[in-house]
């Protein structure tokens, strides 16, 4: 009697497969956010460098094409491009720490540690600075602004005496550097050691239109033995 | 678009696991939206009909009336159907078919919450095993001629961290899911409980007063 007002309701509620599609546009939506606050770290890391590269004006007068024959550790590289760059050429080579204004100075390695004559090797890309012109925007290789030489113990001299060792630079556009050995020396114990110096190298990224940009460089490592 | 890009590479960086973690999220996320469509249409009760069944004086007709404005499939309305049709057996019959009922509304409201706790365990374990298949393939690379590619080693770490993130996070959103639908679904349950008591003494002091009736002439 009554069951004919309220009739039986169905017992299957829903088709549990509809909110798949929606279920799958969050899910994308979600990785999306989550893979941007990853790269989110890179990004700022990548920025805030910026000042250094600007705050470095010193350079080394004699023009660089050629293998320098410097005998000074200073072994600074060219100016910051951002800057006009026709007026440090001018400024005398021997006391450029003293010419800068601008105190702080995060730049970690003192230059002078090292009184090692110059290594022929990590020679600046080939189109080293024909055109050091008033706009920013020329193109330079990355180059070296400290580069010591690694020192290993006495009794590794026999390993080390007939190898060559070749590192390979990924200088990033701010600066910070990735090295890994293309060809490490036969001992372990040698690598560990030229890697580790070879992590303390700070490098001027490479220039392309104004703009710091990722480059590759390959040195050829000389050794020391103490 | 850039962004999409970047974010895509921070993803890939996290391996073959992101596929399955992928597919508990949205095997979780199917759930959890399916839930809340069903409870925001297929069990609310409205406050009209709770005044009504919690006084004592109404006439059965108007509840009648009532539960067909319900929407068809409303838990409320198979519920109370139930009770209404049998309402002129003795009580202990009608008190028996109301919990068989609400025995099959309960099995139909924890559908599938069990994939919901299940992930909530299982996207944690899955992404501690991406942790681990990272590290193990980050720490192959420094072989026996000592660290040749560092950047190998750390690109490996990053991928096994960000597999865990993921499983977390897929785990974090099952959990706030989970509770809050089995919190629901007792809830409704207790409500129901509650109001299919009201009916039952409602049908018994009419029976007594009918009986009462009936053997006083």
């Amino acid at each position: 009697m009554n069951s004919a007002a309220v009739s039986d309701p169905p017992v299957r509620t829903m088709n549990p497969w509809w909110p798949l599609p929606l279920a799958l546009l969050l899910w994308a939506l979600m990785l999306w956010g989550f893979g941007l606050f990853f790269a989110a770290p890179a990004k700022v890391a990548s920025k805030a460098p910026a000042p250094i590269d600007a705050r470095i004006i010193e350079l080394p007068p004699p023009s660089p094409p050629k293998p320098k024959p410097v005998v000074t550790a200073e072994k600074r590289a060219r100016p910051v491009p951002v800057r006009p760059a026709p007026q440090p050429v001018q400024t005398p080579p021997p006391a450029p720490k003293a010419a800068l204004p601008t105190p702080p100075a995060p730049q970690p390695p003192p230059p002078q540690a090292e009184p090692v004559p110059v290594p022929p090797p990590p020679k600046p890309e080939p189109s080293p600075s024909p055109n050091t012109s008033q706009d920013g925007t020329q193109q330079m290789g990355a180059r070296a602004l400290y580069q010591p030489k690694p020192k290993l113990p006495e009794d590794l001299r026999d390993e080390t005496i007939h190898s060559v060792v070749m590192a390979r630079f990924h200088i990033k556009p701010d600066g910070s550097t990735t090295v890994e050995l293309t060809q490490p020396a036969p001992n372990p114990r040698v690598n560990q050691l030229i890697m580790n110096t070879l992590k303390t190298w700070r490098f001027f990224p490479a220039i392309q239109a104004g703009k710091p940009v990722a480059s590759v460089q390959d040195v050829k490592v000389a050794i020391d033995v103490e | 678009m850039q962004d999409l890009h970047e974010s895509w590479i921070a993803i890939k960086l996290g391996g073959v696991m992101i596929f399955p973690l992928s597919l508990l999220a949205v095997l979780a996320l199917a759930i959890m939206l399916e839930k809340a469509v069903l409870y925001w249409r297929y069990a609310r009760l409205s406050g009209e009909l709770l005044d009504l069944v919690e006084t004592y004086g109404f006439a059965w007709e108007t509840l009648e009336h009532k539960l067909t404005a319900l929407n068809q499939r409303n838990y409320f309305r198979r519920f109370f159907s139930v009770v209404l049709a049998n309402r002129s057996r003795p009580a202990w019959w009608t008190e028996s078919r109301a919990a068989d009922e609400a025995q099959l509304i309960e099995t139909a409201l924890s559908r599938r919450l069990w994939v919901l706790e299940t992930i909530v365990t299982a996207a944690p374990l899955l992404g501690l095993m991406g942790t681990i298949g990272g590290m193990m393939h980050a720490f192959q690379l420094i072989g026996g001629a000592g660290l040749v590619n560092p950047t190998g080693v750390t690109g490996g770490v990053a991928q096994a961290l960000i597999a865990t993130a993921v499983g977390l996070l897929i785990a974090l959103i099952a959990l706030f899911g989970f509770n809050y639908f089995s919190r629901l679904q007792a809830q409704t349950m207790d409500e129901m409980e509650r109001l299919g008591t009201r009916l039952i003494d409602h049908i018994r002091l009419d029976q007594q007063e009918h009986g009462s009736a009936g053997a006083q002439p």
